[in-house]
Formats: structure tokens, C-alpha cells, sequence
């Protein structure tokens, strides 16, 4: 049988299709769903994002074994280094020059910065929801303060990071941002001992407003991002 | 299939970029020239959805160009395009594949396909930062064919090719115009010469030539020369 096969593919050439684009654009092809999309940009967040996220986990569970007394004030210094995560991977596609042919994309620019934003954000909150018993671990720290310790810094770093990668542009922006993540970071580790009266419980008004504040902010910032996807920065060329 | 573009403009403070331009294209290539500043990224952008007009509607069957079914039809590739530095040639394909919403496995297939249409299915695994401008530029056509589009809109797409890769690039460009309508601009006078159905210039963002050109009418150049020259003169 294969031999007759053979024989006839020998004996007829054949013929070239025609208008074979026109036939295959007819087929109705499956389209990729929303939520596959959205999966499908997890496997696109750089491998040092998952690496921060994963050195602020051991860095906590290490405080916890190793340091005397209690690690919160370790993790609410911490915290800014994962804000730094959402924030460089937001201005990832302007820092690589793939804003262009991202936005002319059927899940355009908006689509990509709102999974990235979503992405990393539930990461975020993932992880700082699983820092929490660790942070309240022998510590006398009321719930409700031990959570704003920890949200308050993150906040403070995207909402200043958000706007820095939404008005500047290049490295520059990027390196600003770290400087300012890990300078955030450093203050409120030094401050645990500089300033102890910081995280006690006559301060937790003014944590509390400034998180609802930054909140707030943050917000602001997230939709403006959205915004700024919306139309490419025009340069009249 | 038709693109109508409908009286549309773009200001930016007291310039004029694109102005008041209205045309309907169908099936085949059509040669965008002009000069620097003529408006013709200005106009393509728009016509990619990525600026928005000041004034006028651009539609693609009756699809308007803010919508996501239009970006469906639509390959692009850009005058300047980047590229994020841990990405191979396959993994650019396949990511934006992802954002064309084409499924994992039919994005395998079409960009193996596309990988040796433009002859990199050798350096396929390779990083793009290691490539030549000539192999980035393929990449980025590739890119534009991905989702078999039916309006493909290419900015300077012959930069950086050598005089084989052009050829090429023509044919698969003559090609692509007996399905889709094709917009490509170029300072290349001789590509547009070979290739192009339709000629359309710009300048000071008016178009101030539509139609066909054939060798009966003389050089291409020099008719592009002479219609910049008669503008002038009347103005």
C-alpha cells in the first residue's frame, strides 16, 4: 500500500494551492481567551522578580530563627524591594522600546501593563499575607498595626516609583527607582533603632492616615499608568 | 476589504502633522513617500490605532480603529522597534503571538513557519541582542505576519536589508497584496517602483498624489521630484 503511495506521489506532482491565505483566513480559528492571556504573560515576568520576591521570604524566616526579639520591623523594611518588582516590570516595555508594537496588538499595551500590574500585585499581596503571622510572631503589636507596618513602606514605594516610571524615561528612571526602594528600606531599618517610637502604638494614627493616603495615591497612579497606554508619546516624526 | 480613511487630521499645538487626508484602500500595496516630517509615521501610527486623531475616523470594514476586532486584523511593524534583552528570536515570535491571542500551539507552528519565510530558522534559539540589524528587521516582519492579517502596515521596512534580503522582501511583500491591503513607506523610490500598486505622497501632511504610476509615465524618482517641485511652485 505505501508502495503504491509512493508510486502515485512520483507519478502526479502536486498541483500548487491557490489562494491558500484566503481559505485558511475563512477557517474560524480558536482565539485566545482572556484569562489564558493573562497566564500566559506569568511566564513572561523576568526571573529576578521571582528571585526578590523569594529572597524576602527566606530573609523573614531566617530574621525569625536567627534575630533576637521579634522581625517585623525586618519585614516592613523589606517590603519596598517587592514594590520594586511591580514597579520595574511596569515600565518594562518603555525601557525596551516595545511600546509601539505592543500597543498595535489585539491585547494591546493597556492589556499587557494591567497583567503585569494584576500579576505581580497578587503576588504580592500572596506573599505578604503568608509574612504576616511571621511578622506578629512574639510580637506585641496590635493586628491591625502589625498590617500597616508592613503595607505602609510597599505603598510609599510604588506610589513614588508609579510616578517616576509614568513622567521620566530610560535607565535613569529604573536606577532612580531602586535608589529610592532601597533608600526606603534602609530608613526603616535604621529607624528600628534611631527612632523605636515609630512603631508604637501613639504613632498608629499617622500610619494609618498616611496608608490611606498612599492607598489612594496608588490608585491614582495605577489609573493614570492605564491611561498613558492609551496613546503612544507623540514626538512628530 | 477596505480601509477608509475619512478626513483625518493630527495637531500638535500649532503643527499640522496629518491634514485632513481622506482615502479608501483596498486589496494590493500601496507606496507611502515623502519627505522627513512629510506625516508619514504620524499617518500610519493612526492608522495602527497608537495616536489618536485629532479629527476624522479611520475604519476597516466598518470596524473602527480603536477597537480590539481591528488590532485583530492588523500586522504592524514600526520604523524603530525594540526588543526585551533575555528574549530569542522564538520567544519574541511566541510573546507576541500571545498578544495577537494566537493559542500556544498554532503560535508554534506560525512562527517556525515565519522564522524560515525570513531565513532565521537557523538562529531561531538564538538572543536578538547577538543579531545584525538586517536579521532585526526580519524579525520584525515575521512579527507583522503573525496573525495573517488582512492590513499589514510596514514603516521603512527595507532598512537595514542588503540587496538580496530586499529582493526578497519584495516578493514576499508583492505576495501578501493579493490578500490584504498593504501600506508600506519607504525613501526608497525603486522598492515602491517595483512593488507597489498604488502610489500615494505626502507632504506638509497633505497627500498630494494618489494613483497608479507605471514606467510608460518615466521615472518614479523624477515624477516624486517633479510633483514636490509643482507644489512648491504653486504655493
Amino acid at each position: 500500500m505505501d508502495k503504491w503511495k509512493d508510486e502515485l506521489k512520483q507519478a502526479f506532482e502536486a498541483p500548487q494551492p491557490v489562494r491558500k491565505r484566503n481559505f485558511l483566513r475563512q477557517l474560524d480559528l480558536p482565539r485566545m481567551p482572556v484569562h489564558e492571556f493573562l497566564f500566559s504573560q506569568i511566564g513572561y515576568i523576568r526571573k529576578w522578580v521571582w528571585c526578590v520576591s523569594a529572597l524576602v521570604f527566606v530573609v523573614s524566616i531566617l530574621g525569625l530563627a536567627f534575630l533576637p526579639g521579634t522581625v517585623l520591623w525586618l519585614i516592613s523594611g523589606l517590603t519596598p524591594l517587592l514594590a520594586l518588582t511591580i514597579i520595574s516590570e511596569s515600565g518594562r516595555s518603555e525601557l525596551y522600546k516595545m511600546v509601539e508594537l505592543e500597543m498595535a496588538a489585539r491585547f494591546s499595551l493597556r492589556s499587557v501593563t494591567f497583567a503585569r500590574l494584576a500579576i505581580l500585585g497578587l503576588m504580592d499581596l500572596l506573599l505578604l499575607g503568608v509574612l504576616f503571622p511571621i511578622g506578629l510572631w512574639n510580637d506585641t503589636a496590635a493586628p491591625l498595626a502589625a498590617a500597616l507596618y508592613m503595607i505602609t513602606p510597599f505603598l510609599l514605594t510604588t506610589f513614588i516609583g508609579l510616578y517616576i516610571v509614568r513622567k521620566f524615561r530610560g535607565q535613569e528612571a529604573m536606577y532612580a527607582c531602586v535608589g529610592i526602594s532601597v533608600g526606603i528600606s534602609i530608613s526603616l531599618f535604621l529607624s528600628h533603632n534611631i527612632i523605636p517610637f515609630i512603631y508604637q502604638e501613639q504613632c498608629l494614627t499617622a500610619w494609618m492616615i498616611t496608608a490611606l493616603v498612599l492607598l489612594f495615591g496608588n490608585g491614582k497612579q495605577c489609573v493614570a499608568m492605564i491611561k498613558k497606554t492609551e496613546e503612544f508619546a507623540w514626538n512628530l516624526s | 476589504m477596505e480601509l477608509v480613511i475619512d478626513r483625518v487630521s493630527k495637531q500638535y499645538k500649532n503643527k499640522i502633522a496629518v491634514d485632513h487626508i481622506s482615502i479608501k484602500l483596498q486589496k494590493g500595496v500601496y507606496g507611502l513617500l515623502g519627505a522627513n516630517g512629510a506625516g508619514k509615521t504620524t499617518l500610519m501610527r493612526m492608522l495602527c490605532g497608537i495616536l489618536k486623531p485629532t479629527s476624522g475616523t479611520i475604519t476597516f470594514d466598518g470596524i473602527d480603529v480603536s477597537e480590539e476586532q481591528y488590532r485583530a486584523v492588523l500586522g504592524y511593524l514600526p520604523q524603530d522597534f525594540g526588543y526585551y534583552p533575555e528574549f530569542t528570536a522564538m520567544d519574541f515570535l511566541l510573546y507576541f503571538a500571545a498578544l495577537k491571542g494566537i493559542p500556544k500551539v498554532q503560535a508554534k507552528r506560525k512562527a517556525n513557519e515565519l522564522l524560515a519565510l525570513v531565513s532565521l530558522d537557523d538562529v531561531g534559539r538564538k538572543k536578538i541582542k547577538t543579531f545584525s540589524g538586517g536579521m532585526k528587521q526580519r524579525l520584525g516582519i515575521a512579527q507583522a505576519l503573525l496573525n495573517d492579517p488582512k492590513l499589514v502596515i510596514l514603516d521603512e521596512p527595507t532598512a537595514g536589508l542588503d540587496p538580496k534580503e530586499r529582493v526578497r522582501f519584495r516578493n514576499l511583500i508583492e505576495s501578501l497584496g493579493k490578500d490584504s491591503i498593504v501600506l508600506l513607506s519607504t525613501h526608497i523610490v525603486s522598492d515602491i517602483e517595483h512593488i507597489a500598486d498604488q502610489v500615494l505622497m505626502m507632504k506638509d501632511g497633505q497627500l498630494i498624489f494618489q494613483g497608479k504610476y507605471d514606467n510608460q509615465n518615466g521615472d518614479l524618482e523624477e515624477f516624486y521630484l517633479s510633483q514636490f517641485g509643482e507644489v512648491d511652485d504653486h504655493a
